[in-house]
């Protein structure tokens, strides 16, 4: 039954692909087109936005780097239309890793900012780099060779592409890659504990989705066989952002279906047209506020299920065994004359501290003297003024709290810090992340090294659950 | 030509600098950036062209007039987009919608208004297009009114000493019986006159056009980002340092080098220093 219900979606968004040039005429296999290519870009920027958290709300810049790299390629250098896309997803990709750095460093609304103002300077760069974009006036798109140069035959590629990228995205999304980036958006300060290092993903991420908008840009260059700096306007990194929320975070079908649903919308009712930002304006936070979920909540049947109301918790020790890594850690862990204070107050004077393996310390005092700061400090998360700490012969280095799982080091915390929207079973998974040994790209294509990565993952995290 | 480049870089760089003075008297008050500094910017032109020149008001009244209905989106968006989700702050929930409500006002004014670059009245009629003309140096002047006019608010007066209690710490300034909300507001409302002056200031200069909000938006922006949050101070250095930068730019090497290089420098100074050139987190608002 459940099984039913992932597929059943699937197989009507399939449905609805072939139905269009069947059923439909030309202008409609357009619309379908132009929904392709928005996806596109969406599946690529739904895993920083939708799974990351990360409020990307500039990309249509995105979308006009790729337009621009793959029509002036082909205009301007001959190139053909396939390499000019490569190209286009290369350039977008380098973008997209720069416009992404202020997201490592700086809270939301830096990051929101630097996108839009990427969004801007890319429409000024347009309209003024005359000799190489036209200008106001534009050049045309690249056209794609024979059998793609019909509308039915572009509509078929572009299909073929925003398959190929629900694929992959939805890869990501079901690997340690998608499940580290909720974990970094619900809880970032746990997923660092437990190894992620938010930096390295998120650039990854970024990379992946700066190259799928740049291909979405080079593919709405050849469907609007000509371009202007007119034709990228910010209403359309609305539709982008607002595609994603409507289909709710952390989904793949649901921004899927909020992106075609918001580009078909205004073709049902012309005067939309004009009032399309206004109307994405108003859903903005009506979405956010009244339907967190989005499309995906209404969607997703399994976890409504209601809890067994018997439930409680009975610690099994017999596990322990299994569970820790046999031979204990690396040797014992010790600080060194450790100072740290925050501002006047001086949190920890002087600690000297030997924890060995195979004990289990407490670690007493009263409220403020400093429990939590030392924890902080093994852990990575303080940088203390003075003094070292040690694992065995190895120096822990301060301020990397991602380094810290390698060694053999985990934490809990005061309140535990689960990831709300994760599974039990994904909640678990992540404790293992670092424990993965394929890469990114492993995972987006489902290789071998990925497939055994779940397989492990998934069997050891069955192993305290059942 | 060195005047004539001097004179256009102040003021536009003196109109960032007022725009990034907006998002910090709103930031002050609330912990929030919001995304309509840069709309309020683009209404002081939009509204002084309507007021004097299509409804034919006299100059002084269109001003007030138009300063009025800025100070009134201040408040709207305090009580729309800021004050229903102050409360999580932690999930950045202001970022949407106050993006959301700049979003309304850019595409109200696009349908009601035009798409077009509209014309903005001639206010005194001092100078003759050169550089001593009143286009370049009104916004400049904006500049040091308000600068003048917050100095001595949150020096001599107590309700700016009030301002600066809630922005320095809201919980100890509620403690005393300060009436926090009203003065939010307040400060909300001001921001819209500081934004709506901006705007009128530099109608002649960047007309009146729905697309400024979005470009307000950012390079109004990036001197706050240069100069810390919260630090008028830096707001300003920065807005004036900026707008010769990119006149600079512009005529020496072309507006597309100019557009990337500020880019680049918000970039880079963000990722060596986020707190901003000019300050830490602790830095006085003055």
């Amino acid at each position: 039954m459940d099984r039913l219900h992932t597929v059943l979606p699937w197989a009507l968004v399939a449905a609805m692909v072939l139905a269009v040039p069947l059923g439909f005429n030309e202008f409609w296999v357009v619309i379908g087109t132009r929904a392709a290519i928005y996806w596109i870009l969406v599946s690529g920027l739904n895993l920083a936005v939708g799974f990351g958290g990360q409020l990307a709300i500039g990309y249509v810049a995105l979308l006009t780097l790729g337009a621009y790299t793959a029509a002036i390629l082909v205009e301007r250098v001959g190139l053909s239309p396939y390499l000019a896309l490569v190209a286009a997803a290369g350039v977008g990709a380098i973008s997209g890793v720069i416009v992404g750095l202020p997201a490592l460093r700086l809270r939301t609304f830096y990051f929101a900012m630097t996108t839009l103002g990427f969004a801007t300077i890319t429409t000024q760069v347009a309209l003024a780099w005359q000799g190489v974009t036209g200008g106001g006036i534009g050049l045309p798109g690249p056209e794609m060779p024979a059998p793609f140069n019909t509308t039915l035959g572009f509509y078929v590629f572009c299909m073929i592409l925003a398959a190929l990228c629900t694929w992959m995205s939805a890869n990501i999304a079901s690997s340690r890659f998608g499940r580290a980036l909720v974990a970094i958006r619900d809880a970032e300060v746990a997923a660092e504990a437990t190894g992620i290092s938010k930096a390295a993903l998120l650039m990854t991420v970024f990379l992946f989705a700066g190259a799928t908008g740049g291909v979405a840009g080079g593919l709405f260059a050849t469907l609007q066989s000509y371009i202007t700096p007119d034709a990228f306007t910010f209403d359309l990194s609305v539709l982008f952002f607002i595609a994603i929320l409507i289909g709710g975070r952390g989904s793949i079908l649901g921004p899927l279906l909020g992106t075609v649903i918001l580009t078909i919308l205004p073709e049902f009712a012309a005067p939309l047209v004009a009032w399309s930002t206004f109307l994405y304006a108003v859903l903005l936070p009506v979405i956010v506020l009244a339907m967190p979920g989005g499309i995906a909540a209404l969607l997703d049947f399994a976890n409504r299920k209601p809890l067994e109301s018997d439930r409680a918790i009975v610690p099994r020790a017999e596990l322990l065994a299994q569970l820790l890594t046999p031979g204990g850690p690396g040797g014992e862990i010790t600080l060194r004359g450790i100072v740290l204070s925050f501002g006047g107050v001086r949190a920890i004077d002087g600690l000297d501290l030997t924890v060995r393996p195979g004990e289990v310390h407490g670690l007493i005092g009263p409220n403020g003297s400093g429990k939590t700061t030392t924890l902080n400090v093994i852990c990575g998360f303080n940088v203390p003024e003075q003094g070292e700490a040690h694992l065995g012969s190895a120096r822990l280095r301060q301020g990397i709290p991602q380094s810290r799982a390698g060694m053999g080091i985990a934490r809990t915390f005061q309140t535990p810090r689960l990831v709300g929207e994760a599974s039990v079973l994904e909640n678990v998974m992540i404790g293992g992340t670092i424990a993965g040994q394929g890469s990114f790209v492993e995972s987006l294509l489902t290789l071998p090294r990925h497939r055994r990565d779940e397989a492990t993952l998934t069997d050891r995290a069955h192993t305290p659950l059942e | 030509m060195l005047s004539a480049i001097l004179a256009s870089g102040l003021a536009i760089g003196a109109v960032y600098a007022l725009v990034g003075v907006t998002y910090n008297v709103m930031f002050a008050a609330s912990r929030v950036m919001s995304f309509t500094a840069g709309q309020l910017g683009m209404l002081g032109g939009v509204l002084g062209s309507a007021f004097i020149l299509r409804l034919g008001v006299p100059i002084l009244p269109g001003l007030v007039l138009t300063l009025a209905v800025c100070a009134l989106i201040g408040v709207l968006t305090e009580l729309i987009a800021v004050r229903p989700v102050l409360n999580s702050l932690e999930q950045h929930l202001y970022v949407l919608s106050t993006l959301a409500f700049a979003l309304l006002i850019q595409q109200l004014v696009a349908i009601y208004w035009s798409t077009e670059p509209q014309p903005f009245p001639r206010l005194i009629g001092i100078g003759a297009g050169g550089p001593g003309d009143e286009k370049f140096w009104l916004p400049l002047v904006a500049c040091a009114a308000v600068i003048g006019g917050l100095e001595f608010l949150y020096r001599r007066t107590l309700v700016g000493r009030a301002f600066l209690a809630i922005a320095e710490d809201n919980f100890a300034a509620r403690a005393l019986g300060l009436p926090e909300r009203n003065l939010r507001m307040a400060s909300y409302a001001l921001a819209g006159v500081i934004g709506g002056i901006a705007g009128f200031a530099s109608g002649e200069l960047l007309l009146a056009f729905f697309a400024n909000g979005s470009i307000l938006n950012f390079y109004g922006f990036v001197p706050v980002a240069l100069g810390g949050l919260g630090n008028n101070r830096g707001a300003i250095i920065g807005g004036l340092a900026l707008g010769v930068f990119q006149q600079t730019a512009n005529f020496l090497v072309g507006g597309v080098f100019a557009s990337v290089a500020v880019f680049a420098v918000f970039i880079i100074v963000l990722l060596a220093a986020p707190q901003g050139l000019f300050g830490s987190t602790t830095a006085r608002r003055v």
